[in-house]
């Protein structure tokens, strides 16, 4: 059974539940604004120009900053150590009594992609018993008598020295006690056509 | 899934972008490496020279090193040669001409190893004309293996000449021996032989003759025979399986 501040109450609540007449203006707003939101993030998922500033670093910008620098150093380290390792023209040369040659390769990332490139460790040898002090000069160390000081076997007569020589002709002597030049009696003779003066000839081959 | 799928590209824009920045910065380096070192090396070439030559010297042989260098031609043997002759007191007057005539001949070996000889190839041209190898001999060995380093053949080939080979037999031998297949190191072991030989009384001819028949026999058959391998082979030269060729 109702009481009388039942029907005060249901006829509030009969008030309360009558809808206010709709605004269609409002209505479009709110799908236009949501069209808008919904377009503007498939725009920018398609976007593959410009990144605006702050774009950069995020993670496909650093997945690919390390995918170019793996690959970077793995360019870099097969042609390091591809050079030092791996190089097929790493012959060795041993002859006694001439020059002994065994084959030095700058790193290749030193140096152009030049078959010149590769020095040919040449080994000299000069017999004296009787010299105090025994240098190598010639076309590869600007004839300079200081450059190239000569070991002697311990108690022999042997005095050698190996250095790095690229390859083709070069002409050589070997000084003696800093005042006598001597060619070398195990290897040809040449006269510089210039000068006039007496050399020997060593012709490096290549690895 | 649309999202991970615009990812990829993404991905792949990244990466192209960071290796071309990482490969400009490289180049950069390098470059600014190379002109370092560039500068140093004329650097310490100019003090080789100054403590070797007198002032009147250095200047002229100087000159010389600069109009190589304006030639991109290599200047060492220029500098080898000043220092060659400081070593044995040369007046400056002979030092300054040698220089020049090594400058010429650094010129004339650039032209006929031309279009593109290294710096190995000039020096090596350089000698062998030196030595009475005649500028288009070089041309012509050169037009026929274009893509061949020089260092070496024209070493050999230089050689042979200063140990009184004619001239068209000896590049006959060396080309063909190039032609052959022969390595840089079995032209060296060629040209020490026929050496040897001479200078134990035979005949260059005659030397030249029997060694190239030693190497030619271990050496594959020539892919094709021109006029001056005909040369060679009209002097009794053989091919591998013993028959002589027509």
């Amino acid at each position: 059974m109702a009481e009388p501040h039942d029907e005060l109450l249901n006829r509030a609540i009969n008030e309360l539940r009558t809808l206010p007449p709709l605004d269609q203006g409002a209505v479009s707003r709110i799908v236009d604004a949501a069209a808008r939101s919904r377009d503007a993030g498939a725009a920018e998922d398609l976007d593959f120009g410009e990144p605006r500033r702050g774009r950069f670093f995020r993670l496909p910008a650093v997945i690919g900053i390390a995918v170019a620098a793996a690959i970077v150093g793995f360019v870099a380290g097969v042609q390091l150590l591809g050079a030092r390792f791996f190089d097929p023209t790493d012959s060795r040369r041993t002859a006694v009594g001439r020059a002994v040659e065994s084959t030095l390769v700058k790193p290749a990332a030193l140096v152009p992609p030049n078959v010149d490139a590769a020095l040919t460790s040449t080994q000299f040898v000069f017999k004296s018993r009787v010299a105090h002090r025994v240098t190598l000069v010639g076309d590869f160390n600007d004839w300079d008598a200081t450059a190239t000081p000569m070991t002697r076997e311990s108690g022999g007569a042997l005095w050698w020295v190996n250095i790095p020589l690229s390859a083709g002709r070069h002409v050589y002597a070997f000084m003696v006690d800093d005042t006598l030049m001597l060619t070398d009696p195990d290897a040809p003779e040449t006269k510089d056509p210039d000068f006039g003066v007496k050399g020997s000839v060593v012709i490096v081959g290549k690895p | 899934m649309m999202s991970r799928m615009h990812r990829v590209p993404r991905l792949a824009a990244a990466t192209m972008k960071s290796l071309v920045v990482m490969v400009l910065v490289a180049a950069s380096v390098t470059r600014q490496a190379g002109a370092q070192a560039a500068v140093q090396q004329a650097t310490d070439l100019e003090t080789r020279l100054a403590q070797r030559l007198d002032a009147e010297t250095h200047a002229s042989v100087m000159k010389v090193v600069d109009s190589a260098r304006v030639q991109q031609l290599p200047v060492e043997p220029i500098v080898s040669k000043a220092l060659l002759g400081a070593t044995f007191r040369q007046p400056s007057a002979v030092i300054t001409q040698s220089v020049n005539v090594v400058f010429q001949r650094l010129v004339a070996s650039r032209d006929a190893l031309a279009p593109t000889p290294t710096p190995g190839d000039i020096r090596a041209g350089a000698e062998a004309i030196a030595l009475g190898v005649p500028s288009k001999t070089i041309r012509d060995l050169r037009s026929t293996f274009p893509d061949r380093s020089m260092v070496v053949p024209l070493a050999v080939l230089g050689e042979l000449v200063a140990n009184k080979v004619p001239v068209d037999r000896a590049v006959g031998m060396v080309r063909e021996l190039m032609r052959r297949g022969a390595s840089e190191n079995q032209l060296v072991a060629f040209s020490e032989k026929v050496r040897d030989d001479i200078s134990k009384g035979t005949s260059p001819s005659e030397a030249i003759a029997t060694r190239i028949q030693g190497l030619i026999a271990i050496l594959p058959t020539a892919p094709a025979v021109n006029v001056d391998a005909a040369n060679v082979n009209g002097a009794g030269f053989q091919n591998a399986d013993g028959r002589k060729k027509p």
